[in-house]
């Protein structure tokens, strides 16, 4: 008996005939491992979370019956009893979050967490519960004593966070597991960690799993099948070692074209300026836990300079210190040659202005309750001090900039697709005209084809602008495609230092040739890759 | 001259809640008041608490943190009630409206010049056993003089040095000049006596009441004064609720939280006929909501525009359509309850189109614009005036009217307006003019100066023959008719409502206040 | 660990604290500036229509309202300081034996119309914000915009109307409180104005709590939550209600903050002797002396209850609790 079953799913948005899924069908075998591929709103997550049972509010199903076992979790005839799916979820079919911070309590404490999960299907002999977490945690990498599961989420670097759903999906053995983008943010170790884990979870458990992932490469490696969605309707549906030779409709080839396409990196010119940002031995604590040591680096105007680590080596917590979010540090740092003061709030309104953070997330910039353009004339108004009129023009200049219209200012971020929202991000940093630009992890969140856009984007930027970029990545390849310059930070230390392309090619420390070596080495540059695609 | 201070200043504080949250409550007023009228009728049963001689409890509107213990400063409704209670005047206005020995058994002028009186004094006692004496009334005379307390302001015409005692029972008062109205200057609770040595932070007095708790602003309780010279009063003990505006009060009488409502708007009379249980007692008085003409003002200083504006005014509309009928029409001149009135005049009638060919005739270009000032010193104060702008506007002029607070209304531009309504009345004719416009009045607002009026008035108030006299005030109210500077459209007349437990009602017609404010006379079963 | 916890708090405090007494001197100036620029004084306002110029100026100089402006305040505010609120200018009497009776009336009025309406208001806002589009969401919120939509004295007058008029005498129409008692033992007196109070305060909260209720259920890990199989009831009592707890501190806060306001009105409208009821009439008979102290002592309160929001909100986010 196959392990869940959809047939002749339609859903569609309210009473519209409008569908987001089109008569789809799959069926899902104990063990088996599927890749689900497709554009942002292909409707994969929609798939994924049909076989929980959960259609996001205002989507309603059309035709077709989902089943997981024998049970079924969506009937476009009959609705299913609230009791019946909870008996399901998290104990027969589970499901790991896309972005993990969000998605766990941040008033519990992991163990508390962990717990929840375990009691929401009766399990409430803490032994037993204590043990399973352990289990669970060591099976995914994660520390499994006391201390670590007093940690609250906010204490937990993204990858650890995204361990930690993953290590609660598996809670009680169930039979099938829906994975929406479970590596996203993670570096190429623990990416590799995680797809072992798949496979080790799903041979020992026997569990389907539903692997959704924009990157291609990276599930022909992990899944045994690949199901691409397009437009709401299944149009591939093949095994995962064939897809290269067999792939048949033309979105799935162009995604294997952009695999396919190697290419050189491109190589950046070095500069030799005076800095623009220089820090001297800075170290960074938490509380009495120094995370980042005795960092030394300067950024000429006009360069970028990667910061290439793993989830956890305190990338960002750098760069937080330097744009002054994190003031606890010791060490000097000077921004046009003048020293500035590590908290964000005692420094100059000049150098508020010019020094601007890109986030991971968006929406840590862009306030929901507000037009993204609003956001943007906002920041216009307090860094510059201009008028209302001019910050509105300064915004439409900074969205045109960023290869928006001028209409998108007027959208709420929640109407705007995740490019569109990290492009709008990235105008509302560039209003108050920068010199120095902090970009952490502003990728990683997007589909491949808009990552390119993006990079393509801050390069062009960059040019026009002589802006000075730390940019933030766990991806040594993609450092390599925008950094002039690349520094290595491992456990809080630098450990490797020079050209970008020297670092990936040549590395010399062993902590950056086993990040070089852990898989990256077949993987194109996207970069040169989507412009052949377009 | 004589005087009674203050009466008219019994409404102000009164108002403050009104005045400070404004039209919106006044509003929430009158919606109320509907809201009530609407639900209907039903069974109301009143019953008294208390056994024996009762407690009386009358709601007005409103006490306030100003309210006086010491009756000369008394100058609100609160202070007025506390006099009353607690103390005695000389004298008082009657049922009648004539004035009444009351502290004195007698008051009578020496010789024909009215220069010299006598006053002799009931067998009264303080509230703590001693008699009262003459020396406690040239006790009282002198400290007015002494602390310059209101009524030294008001009399003018008495010369504290002149003030002796001639026996434990008799004062003999040498006046200053002769004043035939000296016993009408001592019928104003300000004037009440008080013990020698008083201590107004412990009030003795002699009157129906002691004082038994006092919450400025909030409830004032008295306790019946058994041994009263005048018999002891129908209550053994009475209270005094503040309400924030006439409309609760109604609603408090009707469900049985007080006997009395002191403070009623005419208007809302069928809230409380409207209920069984409940009856209105209403009698006609000499107070007035008179609007003060300034002669120092453009246009108002010419007086062929003052007489026209008086012909602007429809009195009848004003006393059925503001007053609910419980009024009484005024004539332009003060008190038809002083027996020296003029009622020959011809009553002055709603001309508008008279008023036009006089203001015409004169050479203004219509409409004339005059600016009003007023505010809510009485419940019917702002329909009053509003009334009048649409009155006047048929008769060319085009009225201009400003609402103010009380306190900025009374404050230094008090004196200034071109045209405002103020509230007077309940004085005899001569401290009528003497207040307000004989040989430059203390409070002359209007400014209104003539020779021959003050001349009238001089020769008329040491006139002791009563025909003479009468001949001579005939004369000062024909000038006022005609060239005056106050129109006095109407008389208010005093509207109280009832529990019909409440017995002993009678009519003050010349005294501020429910029955005078004299809840002496008042029992309840 | 303890240590870590208390020291943002407790300085959080302490900056709150000196910026609340800076606050409060500023406020103390304007509403000194204010209460004296008001048109009219307290002199010609108790002498009234019969005041001579030579009464009034000898009862300003008796009341020492001719000294300079600056004496006068620089008076009052050390008066303060040492817990001296001055003498009411109209009564002579000490300000603090003025509104003792009267505070404790606002007082019961604002905390039992507060027990009630905090309660209540966040009751319904979450019960609504449950299952949006639900019947009990649209019969809740309807309720609530519809009494938001009336002005406020309207619903006094409606609670007046139904509940005291002449056909339903169930209780009191107006409140005029005995003095004698506290108001507690005069609970009939009580009902009205603290229905109304109740009434007028409650749309807003729950409508408030609603929002941030509903904020929480479009979080990631109430969903996480509900397909992990976690029963609907933990979710609200465990997952989205715990983490609105600072921002529903500080509705509550603007809800005392609005049920001190509404007690103004209601006081008026019921002719019930308070903080408010006074203060209105205050203002208007130029009180100056009391009017700075309610206004003060208003503001205080506010701050307060502010503080202890923002303290609660504070310790309920271990995220702010723990930063450094």
């Amino acid at each position: 008996m196959s392990t869940a079953q959809i047939s002749n799913l339609s859903i569609g948005i309210g009473v519209s005939d409008t569908l987001i899924i089109d008569d789809a069908s799959l069926s899902i075998e104990p063990g088996e491992i599927i890749g689900l591929v497709g554009e942002t709103g292909s409707g994969k997550s929609t798939i994924g979370l049909s076989l929980l049972g959960y259609l996001s509010p205002g989507l309603s199903p059309k035709d077709g019956v989902v089943r997981v076992g024998e049970e079924e979790t969506i009937n476009a005839e009959a609705s299913i009893g609230p009791a019946q799916l909870r008996a399901l979820r998290g104990k027969v079919v589970s499901y790991v979050p896309q972005d993990p911070g969000p998605s766990l309590n941040p008033r519990f404490r992991l163990e508390r967490t962990f717990l929840e999960h375990m009691r929401a299907h009766n399990e409430h002999d803490e032994l037993v519960v204590v043990e399973r977490r352990r289990k669970l945690f060591e099976a995914v990498g994660l520390p499994t004593d006391t201390e670590f599961a007093k940690r609250f989420p906010h204490e937990l670097s993204g990858g650890q966070q995204q361990r930690v759903a993953i290590a609660l999906a598996f809670a009680h053995s169930p039979s099938l597991v829906v994975m929406d983008e479970p590596t996203t943010g993670l570096d190429a170790a623990t990416k590799n960690l995680v797809v072992a884990l798949i496979h080790d979870l799903a041979r020992t458990h026997n569990a389907g799993i539903i692997f959704i992932s924009h990157d291609l490469e990276l599930l022909i490696r992990a899944t045994n099948r690949l199901v691409v969605l397009y437009h709401g309707r299944i149009v591939e549906n093949i095994a995962s070692a064939s897809v290269e030779s067999a792939a048949k409709h033309p979105y799935t080839q162009r995604l294997v074209r952009s695999l396919t396409h190697t290419t050189a990196l491109t190589p950046i010119a070095e500069t030799e300026t005076t800095p623009v940002l220089a820090t001297r031995e800075l170290s960074v604590s938490y509380g009495k836990k120094e995370v980042v040591q005795s960092v030394s680096l300067a950024i000429a105007p006009g360069e970028t300079l990667g910061i290439v680590g793993e989830s956890g080596s305190g990338k960002t917590t750098l760069a937080r210190a330097i744009a002054g979010l994190h003031p606890q540090h010791t060490g000097t740092m000077t921004f046009a040659g003048d020293i500035v003061n590590p908290a964000v709030a005692r420094r100059t309104a000049e150098q508020r202005q010019k020094i601007q953070y890109v986030f991971q997330n968006p929406w840590s910039a862009l306030n929901p309750r507000r037009t993204v353009g609003a956001s943007a004339a906002l920041a216009a108004r307090r860094l510059l001090g201009v008028t209302r009129s001019e910050a509105q023009e300064r915004t439409i200049a900074a969205f045109q900039a960023v290869g928006l219209r001028s209409d998108h200012a007027d959208a709420f971020p929640q109407r705007l697709s995740g490019g569109q929202r990290q492009r709008a991000a990235l105008a509302r940093a560039l209003v108050s005209e920068p010199t120095l630009l902090i970009c952490d992890e502003v990728t990683s969140s997007l589909d491949l084809t808009v990552q390119a856009e993006i990079v393509d984007l801050l390069r062009s930027l960059q040019e026009s602008r002589k802006l000075a970029m730390l940019f933030i990545t766990h991806d040594l390849n993609l450092a390599a495609s925008i950094a002039h310059r690349s520094l290595v930070l491992y456990q809080g230390e630098v450990v490797e230092e020079g050209p970008s392309r020297q670092v990936l090619t040549a590395p010399s420390h062993p902590y950056t040739i086993g990040l070089v070596a852990h898989g990256n080495a077949g993987r194109a540059s996207f970069l040169e890759s989507d412009r052949s695609v377009s | 001259m004589s005087g009674k201070p203050l009466s008219p200043r019994s409404s102000r504080l009164q108002r403050t809640l009104r005045r400070r949250a404004g039209r919106t409550l006044a509003a929430v007023a009158g919606i109320t008041a509907a809201a009530l009228l609407l639900t209907g009728c039903a069974t109301g049963s009143s019953s008294s608490t208390s056994g024996g001689g009762g407690t009386l409890r009358v709601g007005i509107v409103s006490l306030s943190d100003a309210d006086a213990l010491d009756p000369a400063s008394a100058s609100t409704t609160g202070g007025y009630v506390i006099a009353r209670q607690l103390f005695d005047t000389l004298s008082e206005y009657g049922t009648d409206g004539s004035w009444q020995p009351q502290l004195a058994s007698s008051i009578t002028a020496d010789d024909s010049t009215a220069k010299v009186w006598t006053v002799e004094l009931n067998d009264a006692t303080w509230s703590d056993g001693t008699a009262v004496t003459a020396d406690d009334v040239v006790y009282t005379v002198k400290r007015w003089f002494s602390e310059k307390l209101p009524p030294s302001g008001s009399l003018a015409f008495v010369d504290p040095d002149q003030v002796v005692a001639k026996d434990d029972k008799t004062v003999q008062f040498t006046l200053k000049y002769g004043t035939v109205t000296f016993p009408e200057a001592f019928t104003s609770p300000t004037t009440s006596i008080v013990p020698t040595g008083f201590d107004p932070a412990n009030p003795i007095g002699s009157g129906p009441y002691t004082l038994k708790t006092n919450d400025p602003g909030v409830q004032l309780t008295f306790e019946a004064n058994t041994d009263y010279f005048r018999g002891a009063p129908g209550s053994s003990e009475l209270d005094v609720i503040s309400f924030a505006d006439s409309s609760s009060a109604v609603s408090a009488l009707t469900a049985n939280q007080i006997d009395v409502d002191a403070s009623m708007d005419p208007t809302l009379v069928d809230l409380v006929t409207g209920t069984s249980g409940y009856s209105i007692y209403n009698y006609h008085t000499s107070g007035t909501l008179t609007w003060v003409m300034n002669t120092q003002q453009k246009p108002l200083d010419d007086p062929v525009v003052r007489q026209a504006l008086m012909l602007s005014v429809d009195r009848q509309a004003l006393v059925d359509q503001v007053y609910n009928g419980y009024a009484t029409l005024g004539n332009d001149i003060f008190n038809p309850f002083d027996p020296m009135y003029n009622s020959s005049l011809p009553q002055r009638e709603y001309s508008p189109a008279a008023a036009k060919a006089m203001l015409e005739a004169a050479g203004y270009s219509l409409p004339v614009t005059v600016e009003l000032t007023g505010t809510d010193n009485q419940p019917t104060s702002v329909k009053q005036n509003e009334a009048l702008v649409k009155q006047a506007a048929e008769a060319g002029f085009n009225i201009e009217y400003t609402y103010v607070d009380s306190a900025t209304f009374y404050g230094d531009a008090y004196g200034t307006y071109p045209l405002s309504l103020s509230y007077w009345g309940y004085l005899g004719i001569f401290d009528q003019a003497a207040f307000t416009i004989a040989n430059n009045a203390p409070y002359n607002s209007s400014h209104w100066q003539n020779d021959q009026y003050d001349e009238l008035y001089n020769e008329a108030i040491t006139t002791v023959d009563d025909t003479k006299r009468k001949a001579l005030v005939a004369q000062m109210q024909q000038i006022e008719y005609q060239t005056g500077a106050y129109i006095v459209p109407l008389f208010a007349d005093a509207v109280i409502g009832l529990s019909d437990s409440v017995t002993g009602t009678a009519s003050y017609p010349n005294s501020d206040g429910a029955f005078g404010y004299n809840f002496r006379i008042l029992s309840i079963s | 660990m303890r240590r870590q916890y208390s020291s943002p708090v407790t300085r959080m405090v302490l900056t709150r604290i000196a910026l609340g007494i800076g606050m409060l001197l500023l406020l103390s100036l304007i509403v000194f500036t204010a209460t004296h620029a008001l048109p009219g004084d307290i002199a010609r306002t108790m002498l009234g229509q019969t005041a001579t110029d030579e009464q009034v100026s000898a009862l300003r100089s008796q009341l020492g309202l001719d000294r300079p402006l600056i004496v006068q305040y620089v008076d009052w505010l050390g008066g303060l300081f040492v817990g001296n609120f001055g003498t009411s200018l109209a009564s002579g009497t000490p300000v603090s034996q003025l509104l003792a009776v009267l505070l404790g009336n606002t007082a019961t009025l604002v905390l039992i119309a507060g027990a009630i309406t905090i309660p209540l208001g966040i009751l319904l806002g979450t019960v609504a914000a449950r299952r949006p589009g639900s019947a009990w969401d649209v019969a809740i919120s309807g309720t609530m915009q519809t009494i938001l939509a009336l002005p406020e004295f309207v619903v006094g007058i409606l609670l007046v109307t139904v509940f005291a008029g002449k056909f339903l005498r169930l209780v009191p129409p107006t409140s005029p409180l005995d003095p004698r008692m506290s108001a507690i033992e005069q609970p009939a007196l009580l009902i009205l104005p603290v229905a109304t109070m109740v009434l007028i305060a409650v749309p807003h909260l729950a409508e408030s709590v609603k929002t941030l209720v509903r904020d929480q259920f479009a979080m990631g890990y109430t969903l996480t939550a509900r397909l992990a199989g976690i029963s609907e009831p933990r979710i609200l009592s465990r997952y989205a209600l715990p983490n609105t707890t600072g921002p529903v501190a500080q509705v509550v806060a603007i809800t005392i903050n609005y049920l001190l306001g509404g007690a103004v009105a209601v006081e008026t409208v019921f002719s019930f002797p308070g903080i408010g009821s006074e203060l209105v009439a205050a203002v208007s008979g130029r009180d100056f002396t009391v009017v700075q102290v309610i206004t003060m002592g208003i503001a205080t309160v506010m701050f307060v209850v502010f503080t202890l929001a923002d303290i609660l909100g504070i310790l309920a986010n271990p995220k702010l609790r723990n930063r450094i």
